[in-house]
């Protein structure tokens, strides 16, 4: 079972969230989705998940049109920072509620994290605070049976033990009932060991769509005097500079030019997911650098 | 199946909340008044004809029917979020409502005969027994077929709340506070410039006025009971099927973030 997007586009009013995005999304993987504020990463799970309807374009989920599917809906779960529970439910409520709607859901396991998290099932909705609203929804994310969960800033209000505690067990739910997890996070750097796949979205447009280890595989960082660096860098693909005192960085995605010997002043490195993030995203680098 | 499950979910929340509205109905028309009488008049002869309305159920379930018909977005929210999209919501909330319509005018015939024999023998058993209750000859076939008309009332009522309801969970909460709150007043300005170049008398000469009548099943001859109970089912029918057919097309347009 896989998700497959072709040419989704979404506008509100004149504004164009999201234009001609085509993914897949493959079955038993954890996706990374990246991109800046208002890049359109919660419109994509929102059409994913048909909480809103696209401009143009199509979800099908296994084949099938995921609009108003309830069996294909049925199969993803979103978490997000909206509440659209009942806020005068108890969190035990929500977990009976959610095995009522979906009709598989992990009350032992629930039960368990609750325990783990510290969170007390008898409290309302509407009392819990930021983070342990979405503590809550995590829960349900891993104890739902679904085959994709969606994670939309899973760790908004968590504190550091929280959040550590999260990614834990959220590699322990893979490895024990393998499925989708697609993520997205401003924390790069927290979820870059565990990422599979990655999807850059920048200013409503898929930039990145590759395995982690092919995308840093071909990130480098070139430093040493400025002259070397570009002249070892001419002819590449550079997304990004930076200026360290004498010393100057030139950022490249894509290969480098194999038999061009590497000068003595330079050193070229791989970078880590979030600085190739960043880079990518920022004004110097982006979509038309790759 | 997820119909079953939606159905299910809301059936339970709605009844809940309906026993409340019927706890507070009673408390509001029937406890208040009593406590009232207890505290303050005990000079004159407390009077349960005077407090207990014939109407007392059916004025809970007609103002449920239209909180709960209207209130669209929250039940949306909370389905979507559990992977049920939004025509599963409209036909098991459209389905929860006829329900809830179904049995809640049955308690309502039954209050109507606890009225009639306990309280006062003047009251009527069902909302439209003065237009339809001697509808043909026999006693049990007019009151099948005024308890019909009731129910498909109730039926185009709820669907027209669910129909406003959803063209209002279209909108942000700021728009429909603006909505909510002009059109009474629109409305209000209207009936003024009505009364002011008199409206009924022109009314009586207008179309309006003769599908009113003919819905009604009024004819010239008509006496207390004997109302065509044909042009109401006839015309509620063909009412509740445009209507239903309308709030579904709106339904199928609802999303978050609104």
């Amino acid at each position: 079972m896989d998700i497959q997007v072709t040419n989704l586009t979404k506008v509100f009013g004149h504004k164009v969230v999201l234009k001609d995005v085509n993914l897949t999304i493959q079955p038993n993987t954890i996706y990374g989705l990246l991109g800046r504020n208002g890049a359109g990463k919660s419109t994509l799970f929102n059409l994913l998940t048909n909480r809103l309807n696209p401009t143009s374009g199509n979800v099908l989920v296994d084949g099938q049109l995921n609009k108003n599917h309830d069996q294909a809906l049925g199969r993803m779960y979103l978490m997000s920072e909206a509440n659209l529970y009942p806020p005068r439910s108890r969190v035990s409520e929500v977990f009976e509620l959610t095995e009522t709607l979906y009709g598989q859901f992990d009350q032992q396991l629930a039960k368990q994290l609750c325990q783990q998290f510290d969170l007390d099932p008898r409290v309302r909705v509407n009392k819990l605070s930021t983070g342990y609203r979405s503590i809550m929804k995590l829960i349900v994310a891993l104890a739902v049976d679904v085959d994709f969960v969606f994670l939309d800033e899973p760790t908004l209000g968590l504190d550091a033990n929280h959040r550590e505690l999260f990614y834990q067990l959220l590699i322990e739910n893979y490895s024990q009932r393998p499925r989708t997890f697609v993520i997205s996070t401003h924390l790069i750097e927290e979820i870059a060991n565990m990422v599979e796949r990655v999807f850059v979205l920048q200013n409503g447009q898929l930039t990145v769509d590759d395995s982690t280890e092919a995308i840093l595989a071909q990130s480098y960082a070139i430093t040493g005097p400025k002259a070397d660096v570009t002249a070892y860098t001419a002819g590449t693909n550079i997304i990004g500079q930076d200026q360290l005192g004498h010393l100057y960085v030139d950022y490249v995605y894509g290969p480098l030019i194999a038999d061009r010997p590497i000068p003595d002043t330079v050193t070229v490195d791989h970078i880590d997911l979030q600085k190739l993030f960043v880079t990518l995203t920022s004004q110097k680098g982006g979509a038309d650098a790759i | 199946m997820r119909f079953k499950a939606a159905f299910h979910y809301q059936l339970k929340s709605d009844v809940q909340a309906l026993l409340w509205f019927y706890v507070w109905g009673i408390a509001g028309i029937v406890v208040i008044p009593l406590l009232m009488w207890l505290l303050f008049d005990r000079s004159s002869a407390y009077n349960l004809n005077a407090t207990l309305p014939n109407a007392l159920t059916a004025i809970v379930l007609t103002i449920f029917l239209i909180a709960y018909g209207g209130n669209t977005f929250d039940g949306f929210k909370v389905l979507i979020q559990n992977g049920i999209g939004r025509k599963t919501y409209f036909w098991s909330k459209a389905a929860v409502m006829a329900t809830i319509i179904i049995a809640g005018e049955v308690v309502n015939a039954l209050y109507g005969l606890f009225y009639v024999a306990v309280v006062d023998s003047r009251g009527t058993v069902l909302a439209f027994q003065g237009f339809y209750g001697k509808a043909t000859a026999s006693p049990i076939v007019s009151g099948l077929i005024t308890f019909l008309i009731t129910v498909l009332f109730m039926f185009c009522l709820t669907m027209t709340a669910m129909f406003a309801g959803s063209v209002l969970a279209l909108f942000s909460r700021r728009t429909q506070l603006i909505l909510l709150v002009g059109i009474p007043i629109l409305l209000f300005i209207m009936m003024f410039a009505a009364a002011a170049i008199d409206l009924p008398r022109i009314w009586q000469f207008t179309w309006l006025s003769t599908l009113a009548e003919w819905v009604s099943g009024y004819h010239p001859n008509v006496q207390a009971g004997t109302f065509n109970a044909g042009a109401p089912l006839i015309s509620g029918l063909i009412y509740l099927g445009v209507m239903t057919g309308a709030t579904y097309a709106v339904n199928l347009k609802l999303k978050y973030p609104r």
